[in-house]
This record gives structure tokens, sequence and C-alpha cells, in this order.
């Protein structure tokens, strides 16, 4: 039989990656606190965003996110106490992906949070995400004052324990609630699900408020309901951690030069490709161009940072902005800009979307499978919108934008890539 | 050479000129065209063996 090509190995390859991440059935089934389900963490373990970092390269905003997780354990009782026993070396620091968990800018998830735990239905494999705390001062902005914490401690007494009865009950009666086909509707709806999540999140609460009105107290419904009903970005995080199952699923495939995998630490910007393994490209994380909250402005901002880029891994956020005209108003351009980084993302992509699609495109498919080999071919990096927090440590967001990716970590990994297959 | 009355732009390349044309409610279309990119040589070679 006559051996094929390099170039069409890689092609079928690819192809597997792709068609592995467009048939991934990710569902949301349960709530768990993140030391008893997440692979591989540990009682002083501390994930983060983005590709591995050690403390003393941290941006202010990451290191303002660990003061407060450390503080939101109890390890310490306050800011000085905190920083000399991160200094000390007893707490291990890892990515989130490197945990089968993604979270949005510094993505800190300490052991005695509460966790999403989500399934791919195709093939068993899970993904965990933090909760969304909402904008503003939030923990993931890199702010730890008293509101955030308190708010941080409510979300572990009060918010997880009614989430997970309500979703053992669901998936008792029903099975989990599938996420691909709420994403594939909140495109319809003018979502992009990155930097837009509002008909995600009332999609959401669609599945969610018959039970929890059904099951929990009256008092305790209304005050869960007005959380997530009041923070659009509720279901950022669960849209992540969709990504996660997507991604993971096109991970791994021999020869392929697809990206599984996109995240910043505010530093670095990171990736990974499907047939290289685990192994990180990393390159210098980009200030964003954006429009900022008023009395800031791009001097104020931290590099750009979050695992959120796991959705234009998988064909959503820059990929989908055509779907999101309106997402142009809270990170700055038009509606044609939005058209255009759409069209672009085709250029550097394998394929588009069977299920993501988009109505003002007529109804086309998202562009899914960044190829390394494209980008480098074109120069042209893949586009996201993201939101911006202040460089410093314990001021939170400022703005929100778009970041360009570097080059960078794109042909560090191609020449990974030719050394491991001997090309 | 006479002008002709009706002038219709054709910008190739940086974006910037068509939508100032469009802002001062020119005929204008745009051609999204962009430099081939020099890549180094050793890039260059890889690329050629692996396609893309």
């Amino acid at each position: 039989m006559k051996s094929i090509g390099i170039i069409d190995q890689i092609a079928i390859a690819n192809m597997e990656a792709v068609g592995k991440m467009i048939n991934s059935e990710p569902e949301l089934v349960g709530v768990d606190t993140a030391v008893k389900c997440i692979p591989g963490f540990k009682s002083k373990m501390i994930l983060h965003a983005g590709p591995p970092i050690e403390w003393q390269d941290m941006c202010g905003a990451l290191k303002g996110a660990i003061i407060g997780a450390v503080l939101h354990e109890g390890w310490c009782e306050n800011t000085s106490e905190a920083e000399r026993l991160i200094e000390s070396g007893e707490i291990d620091f890892e990515p989130c992906h490197n945990h089968s968990a993604v979270g949005p800018m510094a993505g800190v998830i300490s052991p005695s949070m509460p966790v999403f735990v989500i399934k791919d239905k195709k093939d068993n494999r899970h993904a965990f995400t933090n909760f969304n705390e909402g904008l503003g001062k939030a923990l993931r902005f890199g702010a730890f004052d008293r509101e955030v914490m308190t708010k941080l401690e409510w979300m572990k007494s009060k918010l997880a324990p009614i989430l997970k009865e309500v979703l053992n009950t669901i998936v008792s009666d029903k099975g989990g609630i599938a996420l691909k086909p709420i994403i594939a509707q909140a495109l319809q709806m003018g979502d992009e699900c990155h930097n837009r999540n509002l008909a995600g999140t009332s999609l959401l609460l669609r599945e969610l408020i018959p039970v929890l009105i059904s099951i929990v107290d009256k008092d305790d419904a209304v005050e869960c309901y007005s959380f997530i009903n009041c923070n659009n970005h509720f279901f950022l995080n669960l849209v992540l951690a969709a990504c996660k199952c997507m991604a993971d699923a096109g991970h791994g495939v021999a020869y392929s030069t697809v990206v599984t995998a996109i995240a910043r630490n505010g530093t670095n910007v990171g990736l990974r490709v499907s047939g290289v393994g685990d192994e990180w490209f990393t390159g210098p994380a980009p200030i964003p161009e954006g429009l900022y909250f008023p009395g800031f402005s791009k001097k104020d901002a931290n590099p750009d940072m979050g695992d959120s880029t796991i959705t234009e891994t998988v064909g959503l956020g820059g990929a989908a902005m055509a779907a999101s005209p309106s997402i142009v108003k809270f990170v700055g351009g038009n509606t044609q800009d939005a058209l255009e980084m759409t069209k672009t993302y085709k250029l550097i992509s394998i394929l588009q979307h069977r299920h993501f699609t988009i109505p003002y495109m007529d109804f086309e498919g998202t562009p899914i499978g960044i190829d390394i080999r494209k980008v480098l071919r074109t120069g042209i990096t893949p586009r996201a919108n993201t939101g911006i927090a202040h460089k410093c440590p314990g001021v939170g967001q400022i703005g929100a934008g778009i970041v360009t990716l570097p080059i960078e970590p794109f042909e560090k990994a191609l020449y990974e890539y030719v050394r491991k297959y001997e090309i | 050479m006479k002008i002709p009355d009706r002038m219709v732009i054709v910008n190739v390349g940086a974006r910037i000129f068509y939508d100032t044309a469009i802002s001062q409610k020119a005929d204008a279309v745009h051609v999204n065209w962009r430099p081939t990119i020099k890549l180094e040589k050793d890039l260059e070679a890889i690329l050629r063996r692996i396609g893309g």
C-alpha cells in the first residue's frame, strides 16, 4: 500500500482533532469543592490561569488574586502574612489547565472554593471551573477587599450548596444540562460567548429556575436567582469549562497542528498544540486595546490574562465576533470590525463549526481549529476580546478590549513539532 | 484628463483610508489584502515541507 505524505497525514490528523472538538457534548452535572474533585489538587495548592509561572514573575493582578485566595482559605489573617507565607514556598502554584480546569482572568481556584463539574457525554472527560463573581471588584481581576471576600464566602456557604442541590435534582430527573445547545442558541441571540454572555446566562436560568423555586426555600431561591440574574457574565465560566471539554477532546492527535489551548497569566501567553503534547509554548502577554472605565487608561492596564481564550480555540469569542454586534460597545470598534474579525479567523482555521453558526453571515459556522501553520504562513495571530485588569494588586477591572496574540508561541510550537516528528 | 463626475474609491490594504472615505460619504470599497509575510528562512523551509 502506498504510504501517504506528511502533508496529507497532517490534514487527516487535523480533521480528526477538529471533528472531535465539534462533536464533544459537554454537560453541567454538578457542583463540588475544588480539592475534592479536581484531579491532582492538593490542600496547599492554588491554581491560576495561563501557562506555569512562579510567584516572583506574576503580574500585580494575579498576585492580588492569589493573596485574596490565601485569605479566603484562612491560611493567614492579613496581606503581609499572606505574602510571607507565599514567599516561604509552602504553597504550590499550578495552571488550571494542567488539572482539567479553567478560570477567567486570574483564574484562581483554591482548595475550598466551589467549582462547577462539567462532563463530556461523548467520552466521560471532565472539566472544572470556578463561579463567576460579576464585574468590577472581583478576585479574578486581582481585587481582595472586604466586599470581594464577603462575596466569595457567600458563594461558598450559600450559593454553592443551593446550586449543588438544584443540579443534583436536575441530573437525577433528566441528566446533566447540555451546554452546547445553550451556547449555540446564545450565538443566535447576540452573544459571542466570551465577553458577552447575557443570552447564555438567561438560557441557563431557564434551566435552573423550575427546580430552584420548587425545592429551595423562597428567600434563598430569590437570593440565588437575583445574584445570577444580575451578573451577565455568570454563564462565562461554564462556557469556558465546556470549551475545555471540547478542546481537550481534540488534544493528543498525533501529527495534528491544531491549537488546543490558548491561555494567559498576565505575564505570558501560552498555547498547546494537539499533536505536540502538554508542553506550553509561550510569548509575552500584550496589553489589550480597549475602552476604559472613567479614571483609568492604558497606562494602568495589566497585560492580558485568563484562560478565557479557550473560547477562541473552539470557534467562539473572537472567532464568533460577527454574531455579537453589540459587544463592540463594550470592547471598542464597530460592527464591521466584528465581521472582519470572524472572517480573518477563517484564514487561520481548519473548518467551520457545524453547530455554532452566525445569523448575520447567513448561518455560516464559526471558524474552528486554529492551525499553527496557517498562523505562521499568513502572519495573522488570533485576536480575542477580553476584560482588562489594573496592573496593581487589589484594584480590579478597569476596562475591556481586544487583544492580538503574539506570534512567538506559534513559532516555538512549530519548531517543537518538527523536532518531535523528525520532519 | 477629465475627472469623472462620480468616483468610486477602491482601497487596498490599510482599512483606515477606507473608513475615512466612508465617513466623508465617499463611494468606496475595501479590498482586504495584506502583503505576503516574509518568514525566517528556516520557518519558510519547514512550512514548505509540511504545508500551510
